[in-house]
C-alpha cells in the first residue's frame, strides 16, 4: 500500500487558526502538521468540530472573514498558499492544482443548470476554450467516473438524480479540472451505503489512472480502513497521531486514535461489547491545557 | 367507530396517493410545478385574468375602442352612462370607456418601464452589495436607506418639478423610489444563498466572481426578483397615477387614468361617473398585480425550501 508514495505535494506545518466569534475567541486549529504524498490518499479523521473542514477550507483559502491565521505555513510544492492573494489563489490553485468534493452532494450543483453544462463549465475553465469540444468532452469525463448513459445525464437537472450520482458528477467537474490534489470533505456521509463502496471503488480507480493524490476527510473508521494509506487523527484542533493505515489499525498509540479504533461498531459483536470514548468534544472557546484530550483520556486518569 | 377507522384509513390511502403522486411530479420539470401550485389559488388566476385581459385590451386599443378618445363632442358634455357611450362622457364630450381603453396602453407601459429600470438598476446594485459585502454593501445599503427615508410623493414632486412634465420624469422619479426594494430583496437572496455548497463548489473550481454573480446568483434568485417586479409593479401604477392626479405626468389630451380622476373630481358631487370609473380602472389593475405577485410568492416558496 505504502510502497507507491513518493515526495511531499501538501505540507501544513504547524498552522495555528482562530476563529473570532461574538463569545470569543476560538482556537480552531492548534498547531496541525498533515503531510500529503504524492500519489496516496491520505485519510483524516475526527470527530465533528475537532477542526478536519477548516484545515481543508484553509488549505484552499476559503474560510470565513472571521478566521485568523496565527502562525504556520500550508506548503503545496514548495509554495506558501497562505501568503498568496485571493487572485493568484484562484487563478493557479483553485481547480487548477486542488480541487474539493464537499459534504452534501445534493446541494453541490447549481439547481438551475443542467450536469453537461455544469461539467463543460469546469472544462472550458481547464482543459480547452472550444464549446464544441467542451461539449464532447464532457461525456468521455461522466463516463470515466462509471455515470451510466452519460449522454442521458447530461441533459438532466440535478434534483432529478440521486445523491451517489449527484457526488460522482462532483468528482467529474472535480477531474475536469485536471487538478493534482482532491480535497473530499466526508463525501459520502449522505450516501448509501452501497453507493459510499462504489463511490470508493471509483476513487480508487481514479488515484491509479489519473495520479491523483488524495486528502480525505472523514469521520469513518471503516471508510479509513478501507481507501486510505496513510491516516491522520485529529482531537479538538490538534494532531493526535499519524501513521500508515495497517500501522494505526494494528497498534494505535495514542489513547483516542485507539478509542476512535474500538468504537466502530462490528457486524458481530453485541452493544454491551463496545466501547465508548467518555465524556464529549471540548469546547474550542477555552480548550483544555497541554493534550486537549486528556480529561477523557484513560492512560491520563 | 368503525366509521372513524374508515377515515383514517381513507385519509392515510389519500396521502399515499399524494405521495405517489408527488413522485410523479418530480418527472415534471419545476416550472410546471409551480405553475400547479399557482394553479390552486384561485385570486392568483383571477389576477392573472385581469392582467392578461388588460394586455390584450392595451395591444387591441384601437379595434375595441368603441370611438376616438380624442375626439370631442362639446354637445355631449358629462353625459351619464348611456347605450352610446356606456361609460358616459367627459367635460369636453370624449367617450369614458374609450379613454380608459386607450388609458391601458399608458398605465401598462409607465409600470413595465419603471419596473424594468428600476428592477435593472435595484438588482445590480444588490448583487454587488450581497457578493463583496464589506465597505461595498456598507455605502450601497445606506444609499437605500437614505432613499427610503425620504417623504415619497414630496421626493417625486421635486424630480418631477426639476425635469419638467411628461412621462418620463415620472417613470424616473417613481424609479428611484422602486429601485430600494429589489436591491434590499436581491442582496438579501445573495447572502442567504452565498452559503450553499454550490457557491463553494465554484470558488473551489476557480471560478471569477464575475461569473458566480451571473451564473449562480442571478439565475438562483431570480424567482425572488420575478415577485417583487409583480408586487412593485402596482406600487410603480399608484404612484405614477398619484403623480398624474397631482398635475405631472401625461399631459391633456393623452387619456391617463390618474389624470382621469382628477378631471373627473372636480365635477365629483354632480357627475361622479368620470372619477369613479377610472378609480375603478386603477384598482383593478393594481389588484390584479398584486393577486398574481401573492399567488407566485406562494407557488414559488416550497421549491426553494425544499431544494
Amino acid at each position: 500500500m505504502a510502497s507507491n508514495v513518493g515526495s511531499p505535494l501538501l505540507e501544513i506545518k504547524d498552522l495555528e487558526l482562530e476563529f473570532i466569534t461574538e463569545e470569543g475567541i476560538v482556537k480552531a486549529l492548534d498547531g496541525i502538521n498533515i503531510t500529503v504524498k504524492k500519489g496516496e490518499i491520505h485519510g483524516l479523521i475526527g470527530e465533528t468540530g475537532c477542526g478536519k473542514s477548516v484545515t481543508s477550507l484553509a488549505t484552499l483559502g476559503l474560510l470565513d472573514n472571521n478566521a485568523r491565521i496565527r502562525g504556520g505555513e500550508i506548503l503545496y510544492r514548495g509554495i506558501n498558499l497562505l501568503k498568496l492573494d485571493e487572485n493568484t489563489l484562484r487563478k493557479k490553485i483553485r481547480g487548477n492544482e486542488i480541487s474539493m468534493i464537499f459534504q452534501n452532494p445534493s446541494t453541490s450543483l447549481n439547481p438551475v443548470y443542467n450536469i453537461g453544462n455544469q461539467v463543460r463549465e469546469s472544462i472550458l475553465l481547464y482543459q480547452t476554450k472550444d464549446k464544441m469540444e467542451a461539449s464532447r468532452l464532457v461525456l468521455s469525463e461522466l463516463d470515466r467516473v462509471k455515470l451510466p448513459d452519460p449522454e442521458d445525464i447530461s441533459t438532466k437537472y440535478p434534483h432529478e438524480l440521486s445523491g451517489g450520482m449527484k457526488q460522482r458528477v462532483m468528482i467529474a467537474m472535480m477531474l475536469a479540472c485536471k487538478s493534482n490534489l482532491l480535497i473530499a470533505d466526508e463525501p459520502t456521509t449522505a450516501l448509501d451505503v452501497s453507493i459510499q463502496a462504489q463511490f470508493l471503488k471509483v476513487l480508487e480507480e481514479l488515484k491509479e489512472s489519473e495520479d491523483l493524490s488524495i486528502l480525505y476527510i472523514t469521520h469513518d473508521m471503516a471508510v479509513v480502513s478501507e481507501i486510505c494509506d496513510v491516516v491522520t487523527v485529529m482531537y479538538g484542533g490538534q494532531i493526535a497521531e499519524t501513521a500508515p493505515v495497517d500501522v494505526l489499525f494494528k497498534n494505535p498509540s495514542h489513547p483516542y486514535a485507539k478509542g476512535l479504533i474500538y468504537s466502530v461498531p462490528g457486524v458481530m459483536q453485541s452493544i454491551e461489547d463496545f466501547e465508548t470514548i467518555p465524556g464529549t468534544v471540548p469546547r474550542l472557546i477555552n480548550p483544555p491545557t497541554g493534550c486537549r484530550f486528556h480529561p477523557r483520556c484513560e492512560v491520563c486518569r | 367507530m368503525s366509521d372513524e377507522e374508515e377515515s383514517f384509513f381513507g385519509t392515510k390511502s389519500d396521502t399515499l396517493a399524494e405521495e405517489i403522486d408527488d413522485l410523479k411530479k418530480k418527472e415534471t420539470s419545476q416550472l410546471e410545478l409551480v405553475w400547479k401550485r399557482f394553479k390552486r389559488n384561485k385570486l392568483a388566476l383571477l389576477g392573472a385574468g385581469i392582467i392578461l385581459s388588460l394586455i390584450f385590451v392595451a395591444i387591441f386599443a384601437p379595434f375595441i375602442a368603441p370611438y376616438d378618445p380624442l375626439q370631442t363632442h362639446p354637445d355631449r358634455i358629462r353625459e351619464d352612462p348611456s347605450r352610446e357611450h356606456l361609460l358616459g362622457t367627459d367635460q369636453v364630450g370624449r367617450d369614458t370607456l374609450s379613454r380608459l381603453i386607450f388609458g391601458t396602453r399608458i398605465a401598462l407601459f409607465i409600470g413595465l418601464l419603471i419596473v424594468a429600470v428600476s428592477g435593472s438598476i435595484g438588482v445590480t446594485l444588490g448583487l454587488i452589495a450581497g457578493t463583496y459585502g464589506g465597505w461595498v454593501d456598507e455605502i450601497i445599503m445606506r444609499t437605500v436607506d437614505t432613499f427610503l427615508s425620504f417623504p415619497v410623493l414630496i421626493f417625486a414632486l421635486a424630480i418631477s418639478v426639476a425635469l419638467g412634465t411628461g412621462l418620463y420624469p415620472v417613470i424616473i422619479a417613481t424609479g428611484l423610489i422602486i429601485w430600494t426594494e429589489f436591491a434590499r430583496v436581491t442582496r438579501g437572496e445573495v447572502l442567504s444563498i452565498k452559503k450553499e455548497t454550490y457557491i463553494e463548489s465554484a470558488m473551489a473550481i476557480g471560478e471569477k466572481k464575475g461569473n458566480i454573480i451571473l451564473r449562480y446568483f442571478l439565475p438562483n434568485i431570480l424567482p425572488s426578483i420575478v415577485v417583487v417586479a409583480t408586487i412593485q409593479m402596482p406600487a410603480a401604477l399608484l404612484y405614477s397615477a398619484t403623480l398624474n392626479f397631482l398635475g405631472i405626468g401625461a399631459q391633456p389630451p393623452v387619456p391617463s387614468w390618474g389624470q382621469m380622476v382628477r378631471r373627473g373630481s372636480e365635477f365629483m358631487q354632480f357627475y361622479p361617473y368620470l372619477a369613479l370609473f377610472a378609480s375603478l380602472a386603477i384598482v383593478i389593475t393594481v389588484l390584479g398585480f398584486n393577486f398574481i405577485g401573492d399567488g407566485l410568492r406562494d407557488a414559488l416558496d416550497p421549491v426553494r425550501g425544499g431544494s
